[in-house]
């Protein structure tokens, strides 16, 4: 270009140079045309029209950008795309929810049942505070919320922009961006957000260990020094602390309370004779057949919880609920004032004890299996209540028959006119099984007792989660059940038990059991974790010696959000001292997810992909 | 430039159209809305005005005595086309073949219009009765125009590229893949 145009150009016809200006007009437009079409037709024609790369994820999908986008049905439509962004925004968000498996309610916020949205916009509400809406957020507010749809569902990509480049982060948004939707507003972390209130100590934690007791007292008696890192680690990504199993953290201490030291009695009551006015009984045309002479001396009437789910299991006693009411107030070992009905009903559960052990002393594990089926009846797992039985001894069970009740095999199948039942007819297959712990015959209460193996003992383990799971379901499951954890609370005076939705009862096993799922806030030790902090972890976990820390783990206290933690709750402002902007960040995204749930990861399926070719009957 | 800038009025309404653009894509991004469209329509809008609005045949708009009014009001409306072109494309360069092949052009119209504003201003001061007389259109301008005239081509494209993708996607694309 010369200095002066109007030099370069002197002299030249207007005429020549509006001719010039118009070839040159219809050479770029012919230039520009060409150079679409052949964009647009070429072989790279996805290369050429596509907005920007992909991001890395998605880097699979390549040019198929009908795996995406709405394809042609959603020409009318797609067209308005700007003006009707639901329509196309449905459509596509179908096509991301086939990857990216968020559940029924994947499109709605938080991948959340609108009741439960509404329930916590509610509770947010009712707590009120926040600060207040920003500026910013108070003057984007005039244009309107976040796109939704008439259902309140949302949008894939609302949030997330695909096209911007490899390294591109789809899930990176601004703090005023999150809280848009949101009821309460506020300027950041430090200013406005709403406090932590019992975070991280809102539930209990499964096991239970009073740490300020055992700080204070425990230890000290023992001459051990209470530290944190004795128990707690972190896990191996460095995002959640573990608590160390009862060998390293417990055993230490509890062996021996576990062998049973410190306990009147022995073993667990599996099966015990009544004791029996025989005399009475005989008298009376009530013949019970053989039973020990001696039981007169007085043993408790009714059946151990063990029994008591096994005498309903029993087809050959239906009258075992009623008899139950009868017995329950009487004094077995003085009949005298018995009524002849209630008579009657003693005999009958005689016979009912008798051949629970006539059967189990000829099948076993088998018998067993099949009472406790017909007593949980349909409730009943066939596989568990195989597990359950094959705790049993069955030559402990002949053992005691033998010795207690040595006409037995000759009485039972006169009195029930039916033979001995084998393992063989009961489908066992076996006639010995392995067993757990060791069985103890206790020949002067008449009673088979169950002697554990000490800590994760598997018979307890075993029946505590089958009663405890049909704990409402069966009477007989939950005498069982509370009959185990009453048992000098055993194995439930450490391991807390929550009440299920169901009616039932859980015993909680493991200590810090990783949430399912991802929930609302996340949190990771690790970069907490080489702070020079001087408490060590006490800087953010001091204890509170005032709590009324075990009063939370009282036998009827099923609920394990009604928590008093021997912990003082933590202080948002002590985490905002380095989460501002300037230092540590204060991003929302950093503490919080936003789909909540337990989602599973896809499959690839084999010849198509969910968005594959095949499906639309067209080859890849 | 000294005349543009003493325009008070079209320097207060561009300044108030930007600011009400700037303010409508800030709260939309606030609010994740979509700005692209609204803004993209806006901003074809302009430059449709900016290349069609005079009726008579182009090559007597700047050269032609009289023009003083259009000459200022073209800058403006090209200043703030810029100013739209920038919220179109979130400050970023594309990154898409097309689009930016697009984008390309479109500074490249802008700053062959720039030059524009600086040759008027010379003209004004020195020669214009001269460049008037002898109707000589400047070499800048010859290029100006036929890139004008290509931008709309591509943009009408892009609009239809960027409300049909999804049938286009289909059509053009989605068979055999």
């Amino acid at each position: 270009m010369s200095e002066n145009p109007n030099e370069a150009n002197a002299g030249k016809p207007a005429s020549m140079a509006k001719a010039r200006l118009i070839r040159r007009s219809l050479a770029a437009l012919a230039i520009a045309a060409v150079l679409l079409t052949a964009g647009l037709m070429g072989p790279r024609s996805g290369w050429f029209v596509m907005p920007g790369p992909l991001s890395n994820h998605h880097a699979v999908l390549g040019k198929n950008c009908t795996a995406c986008h709405a394809a042609g049905e959603q020409l009318t439509k797609g067209f308005l795309h700007g003006l009707r962004e639901e329509e196309i925004g449905k459509v596509e968000s179908t096509r991301c929810l086939k990857c990216h498996l968020f559940g029924e309610n994947g499109r709605l916020p938080h991948a959340l049942p609108s009741a439960e949205t509404q329930a916590l916009t509610a509770g947010a509400a009712a707590e009120g505070g926040g600060g207040g809406a920003p500026l910013a957020l108070q003057l984007s507010a005039w244009i309107g919320s976040p796109p939704h749809d008439a259902a309140g569902g949302t949008f894939c990509a609302t949030c997330h922009r695909e096209h911007q480049g490899h390294d591109a982060d789809l899930t990176q948004l601004t703090n005023n961006q999150c809280q848009s939707c949101h009821l309460q507003q506020f300027a950041d972390f430090s200013r406005g957000h709403p406090e932590l209130g019992e975070y991280p100590y809102k539930q209990r934690t499964a096991i239970v260990f009073d740490h300020g007791t055992h700080e204070g007292k425990h230890y000290p008696q023992k001459g051990l020094s209470f530290d944190c890192a004795g128990c707690h680690k972190p896990d191996d990504a460095g995002t959640r602390m573990k608590t160390a199993g009862f060998d390293a953290a417990c055993a230490q201490c509890h062996t021996a309370e576990m062998a049973g030291e410190g306990r009147t009695g022995i073993g667990i009551e599996f099966l015990r004779l009544p004791g029996l006015d025989l005399e009475v009984l005989m008298k009376l045309g009530h013949p019970v057949g053989g039973w020990p002479a001696d039981s007169a001396y007085g043993y408790d009437a009714l059946p151990t919880a063990f029994m008591g789910l096994l005498l309903a299991g029993d087809p050959k006693y239906p009258e075992y609920a009623e008899d139950k009411e009868l017995i329950a107030p009487l004094d077995l070992t003085d009949l005298v004032q018995a009524s002849d009905e209630e008579l009657a009903a003693v005999a009958r559960y005689t016979w009912a004890v008798k051949r629970l052990i006539y059967d189990l002393s000829g099948a076993g594990q088998g018998a067993l299996a099949l009472r406790i089926e017909r007593a949980l009846g349909g409730n009943a797992d066939p596989a568990e209540s195989a597990r359950l039985a094959s705790f049993l001894s069955r030559d402990a069970v002949q053992d005691a028959a033998d010795r207690w009740l040595r006409s037995l095999m000759r009485e039972m199948p006169q009195h029930d006119g039916t033979a001995l039942p084998s393992a063989q007819a009961l489908g066992s297959g076996q006639s010995k099984w392995p067993t757990a712990g060791a069985w103890l015959r206790d020949d002067k209460s008449y009673a088979l007792l169950y002697l554990s193996t000490g800590h994760a003992d598997p018979f307890l383990r075993e029946w505590l989660d089958e009663t405890g799971r049909l704990f409402g379901a069966s009477p007989e499951a939950a005498a069982v059940f509370s009959f185990l954890r009453s048992e000098d609370g055993r194995c439930t005076k450490c391991h807390s038990v929550d009440a299920t939705e169901s009616g039932g009862r859980l015993v909680h096993w493991e200590g810090a059991e990783p949430p399912v799922g991802r929930q609302f806030t996340e949190f990771s030790h690790k970069p907490h974790l080489r702070m020079p902090l001087g408490k060590g972890c006490r800087e953010c976990h001091a204890l509170n010696p005032d709590a009324k820390y075990l009063e939370s783990y009282a036998t009827d206290q099923l609920d394990p959000f009604s928590f008093e933690s021997d912990h003082r709750p933590m202080l948002r402002q002590d985490c905002a001292t380095c989460h501002n902007r300037r230092e540590a960040g204060d991003s929302c995204t950093l503490c919080h997810a936003y789909h909540i749930g337990d989602f599973p990861l896809p499959m690839p399926a084999s010849g198509a992909g969910p968005f594959g070719a095949a499906e639309a009957g067209e080859p890849r | 430039m000294q005349q543009l800038l003493r325009n008070r009025v079209a320097i207060s309404l561009v300044a108030a159209v930007s600011l009400a653009g700037l303010y409508l894509h800030w709260a939309a991004l606030t609010t994740l809305r979509n700005t692209y469209y609204l803004g993209g329509w806006f901003l074809f809008i302009l430059i449709f005005i900016l290349a069609f609005h005079d009726p008579r045949k182009p090559g007597k708009r700047v050269l032609s005595n009289g023009e003083s009014r259009w000459r200022p009001s073209h800058a403006w409306l090209g200043i703030l086309s810029a100013v739209f072109y920038f919220l179109h494309t979130g400050l970023r360069f594309p990154q898409g073949v097309f689009e930016r092949l697009l984008a390309a052009l479109f500074l490249t119209v802008a700053i062959s219009g720039m030059v524009g504003i600086r040759y008027a201003a010379k003209l004004d001061d020195d020669t214009l009765e001269t460049v008037a007389e002898s109707q000589e259109i400047p070499t800048w301008f010859s290029f100006h125009v036929p890139l004008t005239y290509a931008l709309i081509l591509s943009s009408i494209v892009h609009g239809i590229l960027a409300h049909a993708h999804g049938w286009l996607a289909w059509a053009i694309l989605g068979k055999g893949r």
